[in-house]
């Protein structure tokens, strides 16, 4: 069986039920419309980014439902991505935040796990002005509040 | 173009981070600050910060919505290189708007050196509501001094009170001392006293709400300036580890006449609270209840009191709501039976609290408590073993309307209580230790009120309720093999009966219960 996702920009894509159904979202609403061929629109989806999701869930099809790590402690969780999912995450930083914001929207725990594990990953290790570069974030403190974090947050430096 | 993302995916973001990263990342701009600062400043665990690198960055944390500050333990207090004192001093400092204080001494060195600069600090926030000081280690006056200065103060709690000549002065203090001094002595010394000539006595009548509004009226303050000034703010006063004396505590008191609670763990050297041995305690007992009209809460800890003692200073708590009585030689029954007895408490009792080490059983009295008293929210009694059926009639008995006659056959251990008359039984009430004569004249019913209910219950034998409800489920005196055989398919009824009617006490939180059975 198969249904039929709307990109924002109005692009079909006709996906087997079980791939759209790693979407939460998208698992819901056809629990809640029932047995209907209508197509469903995602107007917070562009079809570019609609196609990287759906190759996602191709992949992961078969996957067993995650268990959600719970724990606070950062050395405890794991960072690590599998080789595919950090393939597959291999695109620009506005891609990056596009599928995020994406599996977030369409509620896909693990594409949104891989996601903010890759942008921490990118995180480590670099200074803030790093950091800046590599997300295109523009420095929107002054240089006094920005020493101001600094200082207070020295004590964190090396740990 | 996207070139920012949630705040909740930031956060999750912030989860997979050590603090370094997280310290980089909250730095980046304003919308990341949030998510990655609040992760670094709770990541925090002792093995992960150096506390003076933590301490150094916290004083530009508080924001006029931060109002309560404790600060624990800590060689902070003390000064530090490039530091004239230390760093939980700088934040108080730089935060007169506190409205709740909180702190500790680590030591007695430390607190020498630094409480009178604590004390000259604290003196100036007028917000102040809540100030608490553990190891108090002052000039005799401070803490009178403190109270002055804070008419505004609400609970002031001290704890490890010594007096200590060798303080730093603050020259504030030197100041306001010199001032009370010469008060003192231009004749105004002694205005309580402990003799029942001590012009405070005037006060008789201030049980009425006009006396609590001219408190001072009567008793006025040689040190304040004037007569008019509204009643100082302190309701709840704790004095813990303290060297006490009646005479030193009556002083203290004597200008808070909305002094609602009244805490006391003294010190071995200090006054015993037994008529016989102190002469003073009486006319103590007599002045505390008209200085402060207001006394509804009182708890004590390691006092030396017996039952003619705790009935004298009951006699200041008239409307006494709350009770907490721990590590005294009295024993739990005693007590109780003092509580039942006096007139009005079963109208106004809320809470029973007595965690004493007592070796005689007081589940009689803790029974009739419970049937008498209903409006208690809180009971808890060490010593108190309830026997189930007695327990369930209480309950029932609202229910049923009047008890059949297999009931009245369970009361009967009740009677035995008989033969301890109570001390200093206060008239009428003494009868209703037996029946349950005013159970029927009151509205409300046994436990309505509870929500915590800490005693023991016991069964008949161990087959009352279900054995993993036991305080001791592995004890010895059932070998696992007949506890397996036992346990099968049984059923409870003495325990479906008393959870049924517990579950009735809606308000009620059942895990403070223990069970246990009779061998």
């Amino acid at each position: 069986m198969t249904v039929i996702l709307v990109s924002s920009d109005n692009q079909d894509f006709k996906v087997d039920k079980e791939v759209a159904e790693r979407s939460i979202l998208i698992k819901n609403m056809l629990e809640d419309v029932g047995e209907s061929d209508s197509p469903i629109p995602l107007p917070n989806v562009t079809s570019a980014v609609l196609t990287k999701v759906i190759e996602y869930c191709e992949h992961h099809r078969n996957d067993p439902v995650q268990v959600p790590e719970e724990t606070d402690d950062p050395r405890k969780r794991s960072n690590d991505i599998e080789e595919w999912d950090m393939k597959f995450m291999q695109v620009d930083q506005e891609m990056l935040f596009e599928i995020i914001l994406a599996a977030n929207y369409l509620d896909i725990k693990p594409l949104l796990d891989v996601g903010c594990k890759t942008v921490a990953n990118i995180i480590k290790g670099k200074t803030p002005e790093e950091i800046r570069k590599a997300f295109n974030i523009v420095n929107d403190f002054t240089p006094e509040e920005e020493a101001q974090i600094k200082k207070e947050n020295e004590w964190a430096e090396d740990r | 173009m996207v070139t920012t993302l949630p705040t909740e995916v930031l956060i999750q973001v912030s989860s997979y981070l050590n603090p370094a990263n997280l310290a980089s990342a909250c730095c980046v701009n304003h919308a990341w600050f949030i998510p990655f600062a609040s992760k670094l400043w709770r990541s925090l665990h002792k093995d992960q910060f150096s506390q003076e690198a933590l301490l150094g960055a916290l004083p530009q944390r508080l924001g006029p919505e931060c109002t309560r500050l404790i600060i624990m333990e800590a060689p902070v207090l003390g000064p530090t290189a490039g530091r004239k004192y230390g760093y939980a001093i700088e934040i108080l400092e730089r935060n007169p708007d506190l409205e709740e204080v909180s702190v500790w001494f680590p030591n007695p060195v430390e607190a020498t050196r630094q409480l009178m600069r604590v004390v000259g600090i604290v003196v100036r926030m007028k917000k102040l509501r809540k100030l608490c000081i553990d190891g108090f280690m002052a000039p005799e006056g401070v803490l009178e001094y403190l109270l002055e200065m804070l008419p505004g103060l609400e609970e002031l709690s001290i704890e490890m009170w010594q007096a200590n000549p060798d303080a730093v002065l603050d020259p504030d203090f030197v100041t306001w001392r010199m001032q009370r001094m010469a008060s003192e002595d231009a004749g105004n010394r002694d205005r309580v006293g402990l003799t029942p000539t001590a012009p405070a006595t005037s006060a008789t009548t201030s049980a009425t709400p006009s006396a609590i509004l001219l408190p001072a009226g009567a008793s006025s303050s040689a040190v304040t300036t004037s007569t008019t000034e509204p009643p100082r703010q302190l309701r709840r006063l704790s004095l813990i580890d303290i060297e006490f004396s009646f005479e030193y505590f009556l002083k203290l008191v004597q200008d808070y006449p909305l002094l609602e609670s009244i805490t006391l763990e003294v010190s071995e050297e200090s006054a015993h609270f037994r008529p016989g041995e102190s002469p003073s305690y009486i006319p103590f007992c007599e002045q505390l209840g008209i200085l402060c009209p207001r006394l509804d809460q009182l708890s004590l800890r390691s006092v030396e009191i017996n039952s003619d003692g705790l009935e004298y200073l009951l006699s200041a708590f008239p409307r006494l709501k709350r009770i907490a009585i721990a590590n005294t030689p009295m024993a739990d029954c005693d007590i109780l039976r003092i509580l039942l007895n006096r007139s009005g408490y079963s109208e106004i009792l809320e809470e029973i609290d007595l965690t004493q080490d007592s070796s005689r059983p007081s589940g009689v009295e803790t029974l009739e408590v419970l049937r008498r008293f209903h409006r208690l929210r809180r009971l808890r009694v060490t010593s108190g073993t309830i026997m189930v059926g007695p327990l369930i009639q209480v309950f029932l008995i609202q229910r049923l309307n009047g008890a059949d006659d297999e009931q009245q056959q369970e009361q009967q251990p009740l009677q035995q209580q008989q033969q301890h008359p109570p001390a200093a039984s206060n008239q009428a009430n003494s009868e209703d230790l037996q029946g349950q004569g005013q159970m029927h004249a009151t509205p409300t019913r046994p436990g309505e009120h509870l929500e915590k209910l800490e005693v023991t219950i016991v069964g008949p034998s161990r087959g009352w309720a279900p054995p993993a409800l036991f305080v001791d489920e592995y004890d010895d005196r059932y070998g696992q093999q007949e506890r397996d055989a036992d346990d099968a398919d049984r059923t409870y009824p003495l325990y479906n009966t008393l959870t049924t009617l517990l579950k009735d006490k809606t308000l009620l939180d059942m895990d403070g219960l223990t069970l246990d059975y009779e061998l």
